[in-house]
């Protein structure tokens, strides 16, 4: 188990300060204007935050040791100083993967988290088993392959765990989530992926269904054999079960995969209409599917053909694996940012001011990441604006696209060409 | 006035826009970019790149290479050159140039390339406005003010080195180089007869074509030459130009944004020196921007060149392997230098030490495949530290005396590396953060040298004993500097046999000799054909 440190005396503040940052996010959702004092909780927790890092996460106390950080500091220092990109969470040996040594895994992992992990390792041979272990331990890991190649993983303790689970249903449709005392919220989910939470975007799809009245996983493993085509049949039963049953549907998934499920429902039976108030929630972008990516606009026509609603329930969100929550995309082609994390924009120079609108690399604060360092530079370009939006929203948002980042092109005689050890 | 200065001047007419125009050369033609207004040069706005970023964009057939001003954001400076079309570059008159070019004596090679070094000699010293001077030196010319470039380009212009080069890379002990450029060369060897030949009188008799007495000669052919070159070094484009010239080739020479500048001046130069010279004429010194196919599809197109000369990138390289897979193509791959001190040097020669390892790093800024990224100590921990402290303050001289403006970009790179790869360095660092003008960083343990930045910063890693860094030596490593010279000695043979191009002392690692092995290869004698001639003695 973990052995949590039982010196820790901002956690209580920390905690405190969440719980009024989800009351906030739940007024947010449904449409209220915050004003300053919101924009302050969320600052205090951030500092707090930083404090609490300094005293339990090694890699992030080394950071703040090697610039003399490690007292109290304002939250632009945090931006300019703090931040760390998302390949912290895969700053491993890869031959530690590809060779099987969780112990060096686990000790690397335990680096970048709040505590000692002492997780029983005896006999572990694959990503799956060790990822069992450690949440035995205490420890939930998620893992992202990204665009890179190389695996992330986030490790989260069980407070951070369930930041992750519950944060983006606080500022949501509350009409969704609400349930009389002991039932359940009347919707059904169909999840167009495989299920299972090892990854950010299989965790949110996991979450959502365990939520729901009826879920469905377009990937269930049912045993029929047949995959593909038997998968598909079977996604148009429960879409055509919960119209029977006219009650609504939200559908959720990765773009690519809900362009795919859209062909297959237009191809097999032509438009499927859903029961009146149905959603479609795509995330997690195209990555390794940018072959298959649509413009957005596309998409939402595509969904509209294929299941009769209208573009403003067609919603994309954006985050990454190390977040706790999620950007919601908008019929004006924002994605907003929800008061439970600050967003900024740093120049090419990694510097940047809270508080600041622009156009640049996009980095998140993210104060309800207790067990790792949640000061995340993404590798995403965007423009950050505050202020109202055509939909009705208000406070921060990514105003148009959100693009990779190009990547540092080598060029010249001087140089290196390839990984190579020194 | 002469013509080149006014040439010259023209470029930066527009300066006070934060816009420089410079021509292309297109075989001894100069090509001129549209007078776009800068309103129509300016970048989308919506791009979401971030305001100070770099970019290159083609706009009205027009190229526009935009660099950050350095101060508020959004504003930059436009350096605009011509598109032209990429089969007006390609020469397909073998018999002209046989001819013409390739049919020049040497010595009038050698006569042209002194004509040339005296036309960049006279712009030296003139009084440019300083808006000129801070947009040349600080965006398109690595730094340093347009004289020093003069200067630079002057002394790489030499037509004695360069006739050297030509005979030590292409000479034979019977025959200097010049000889086989300029034509066929006698071999005084036995000539066996073909298999075939010999069979002939059992074939045909008596009737059978009697034996001849040949003597064979050998001619170093010119070449028609596509030189694709890296921006890392601007020297690079220029270096590559005179590999091609002192061969005779049909030149075209692809600049890369960073080093268009700097081969600008030589395009006017040459232009006004002679712009009918069959040299002039057989050259074009142009920019597109890497990986355009309009331009690629067309110059990698098989039999446009007879060779191809690429620097750059694995990026660059596997893209010309692929569309340019008949081409014969001398790759120049992105290569680095290392230091090697042992521990003779400590404490007694600390400081000297010191200065020639910052010496070495120092190297085109820290950019050419000579520069020394890593230096390696030979003692204890507390031995490596000291050569830090001692390497910073002489860093620290170096960027009093030629000051280091890192752009955005790199010292977010920089930053980055105190949060990532080197987070668990003990980091040395010069200027008034976060603006660093250089810096030191010792590492405990292995790294991955890709992340290096290459920007006036300096890895230092310890040894217990000089031999534990060959199992870091590779093919991709061109040079060491090594002290004392006994190391030198005792090590070098095993640097060779891993691929280490050049072991020098410290501190003497960008000395060279005209026709000096360039990446372990006599570039010279793979830009030309040689071909064979048998004629009756």
């Amino acid at each position: 188990m973990v052995s949590r440190d039982t010196d820790d005396p901002f956690l209580k503040d920390i905690l405190a300060l969440h719980a009024n940052l989800l009351r906030a996010a739940q007024e947010w959702g449904q449409g209220a204007t915050l004003g300053a004092e919101v924009e302050n909780l969320r600052r205090t927790a951030l500092c707090l935050n930083h404090q609490r890092y300094c005293r339990l996460i090694p890699r992030y106390r080394t950071l703040a040791a090697g610039q003399n950080l490690l007292a109290a500091v304002d939250p632009d220092t945090i931006v300019n100083e703090l931040m760390f990109t998302t390949d912290l969470f895969k700053s491993y040996q890869p031959a530690w993967l590809s060779g099987g040594d969780f112990v060096a895994l686990t000790d690397w992992l335990s680096s970048l988290f709040s505590a000692p992990i002492a997780a029983s390792l005896d006999g572990v041979t694959d990503i799956s088993e060790w990822r069992t272990r450690l949440r035995a331990a205490g420890v939930f890991v998620t893992y992202s392959s990204g665009t890179s190649g190389r695996m992330s993983f986030v490790p989260r303790d069980q407070m951070t765990w369930n930041a992750l689970r519950r944060n983006s249903t606080a500022y949501a449709d509350r009409s969704w989530f609400a349930a009389a005392p002991g039932q359940r919220p009347v919707f059904d989910c169909l999840v167009a992926g495989p299920q299972g939470d090892g990854t950010g975007i299989q965790g949110a799809g996991a979450g959502l269904a365990s939520w729901a009245t009826r879920s469905h996983f377009l990937f269930d493993g049912a045993p029929t054999g047949a995959k593909g085509p038997d998968a598909y049949e079977r996604a148009i039963a429960f879409i055509r079960g919960s119209r029977e049953a006219e009650r609504r549907l939200l559908i959720f998934g990765v773009p690519f995969q809900v362009r795919r499920l859209c062909d297959q429902v237009l191809a097999r039976c032509g438009p499927l209409p859903l029961a009146s108030g149905s959603m479609v929630v795509t995330g997690g972008g195209w990555k390794s599917f940018a072959g298959e990516r649509i413009p957005r606009h596309q998409l939402e026509e595509l969904i509209a053909s294929a299941f009769g609603i209208a573009r403003t329930q067609s919603v994309d969100g954006y985050s990454t694996a190390e977040l706790s929550c999620t950007l919601i995309g908008c019929a004006e082609g924002a994605y907003h940012v929800p008061p439970l994390m600050e967003a900024v924009v740093l120049d090419e120079a990694l510097m940047g001011n809270i508080g600041a609108e622009g156009t640049g690399i996009l980095g998140f604060l993210d104060p309800f990441a207790l067990s790792y360092p949640g000061f995340i530079i993404t590798g995403d370009l965007g423009k950050l604006r505050s202020g109202g939006c055509g939909c009705g929203r208000t406070g921060w948002f990514i105003d148009g696209e959100i693009r990779r980042a190009p990547g540092q092109e080598l060029r010249g005689c001087g140089g290196v060409m390839a990984s190579v050890t020194a | 006035m002469s013509d080149l200065a006014r040439q010259l001047e023209a470029c930066f007419a527009a300066a006070d826009r934060h816009v420089i125009r410079v021509p292309a050369l297109v075989k001894g033609r100069l090509c001129s970019p549209p007078a776009l207004e800068p309103e129509q040069l300016a970048p989308r706005s919506d791009t979401g790149a971030p305001e100070n970023a770099s970019a290159v964009s083609r706009i009205e057939g027009t190229w526009v290479i935009r660099r950050p001003l350095g101060g508020a954001a959004g504003e930059h400076w436009l350096l605009v050159t011509p598109s032209p079309d990429p089969r007006e570059l390609i020469e397909t008159d073998w018999q002209g140039l046989a001819r013409s070019l390739y049919g020049l004596p040497f010595r009038e090679i050698e006569r042209f390339i002194g004509a040339v070094q005296e036309k960049v000699l006279s712009l030296r010293g003139r009084q440019w406005p300083q808006t000129v001077q801070a947009a040349a030196s600080q965006r398109f010319l690595h730094g340093q003010p347009l004289d020093f470039w003069l200067d630079h380009l002057a002394e790489l212009l030499d037509p004695e080195g360069l006739a050297d080069m030509v005979d030590r890379q292409l000479g034979k002990p019977w025959a200097s180089g010049q000889q086989f450029l300029d034509g066929w060369v006698g071999v005084d060897a036995t000539i066996r007869r073909g298999y075939v030949a010999r069979m002939a009188p059992a074939v045909f008799g008596n009737a059978a074509p009697v034996p001849r007495r040949l003597r064979a000669q050998v001619r170093a052919m010119p070449t028609r030459q596509l030189h694709i070159t890296a921006g890392n070094a601007p020297v690079v484009p220029i270096v590559s130009f005179l590999y091609g010239l002192v061969t005779k080739g049909v030149l075209v020479v692809k600049s890369p944004a960073e080093s268009n500048l700097l081969a600008t001046m030589l395009a006017l130069a040459m232009w006004a020196t002679d712009p009918e010279h069959p040299v002039t004429r057989a050259t074009s010194l142009v920019y597109w921007k890497g990986g355009d196919s309009r331009y690629e599809d067309v110059l990698f197109a098989p039999e446009a060149f007879d060779r191809l000369v690429v620097w750059g990138s694995p990026e660059t390289v596997g893209s010309v392997r692929a569309r340019a897979p008949k081409a014969k193509t001398i790759f120049l791959n992105p290569r680095y230098g290392l230091s090697l001190i042992g521990r003779a040097a400590f404490p007694d020669h600390m400081q000297e030490v010191a200065m020639r390892g910052s010496t070495d790093t120092l190297i085109a800024n820290q950019l050419a495949c000579w520069s020394s990224l890593v230096h390696y100590v030979e003692g204890d921990e507390a031995t490596a530290l000291a050569y830090c402290q001692a390497l910073q303050q002489a860093l620290a001289r170096w960027d009093e005396h030629a000051p280091n403006v890192l752009s955005r970009a790199t010292l977010g790179q920089v930053r980055l590396l105190r949060r990532t790869a080197f987070l668990e360095g003990t980091w040395f660092t010069n200027g008034t953060p976060p603006a660093i003008s250089s810096a030191v960083v010792y590492l405990r343990e292995p790294f991955d040298l890709s992340v290096h930045p290459t920007c006036r910063l300096v890895v230092v890693r310890r040894l217990d004993r000089l031999e534990q860094i060959f199992p870091f030596l590779n093919s991709s490593i061109s040079t060491i500097g090594v002290y004392p010279t006994r190391a030198l000695i005792e090590v070098r043979d095993g640097c060779a046999a891993a691929g280490v191009s050049n072991l020098f002392p410290l501190g003497e690692c960008e000395g060279l000799f005209a026709g000096m092995p360039h990446d372990g290869m006599q570039i010279l004698g793979e830009l030309v054909n040689w071909t064979t001639s048998m004629i009756d003695e």
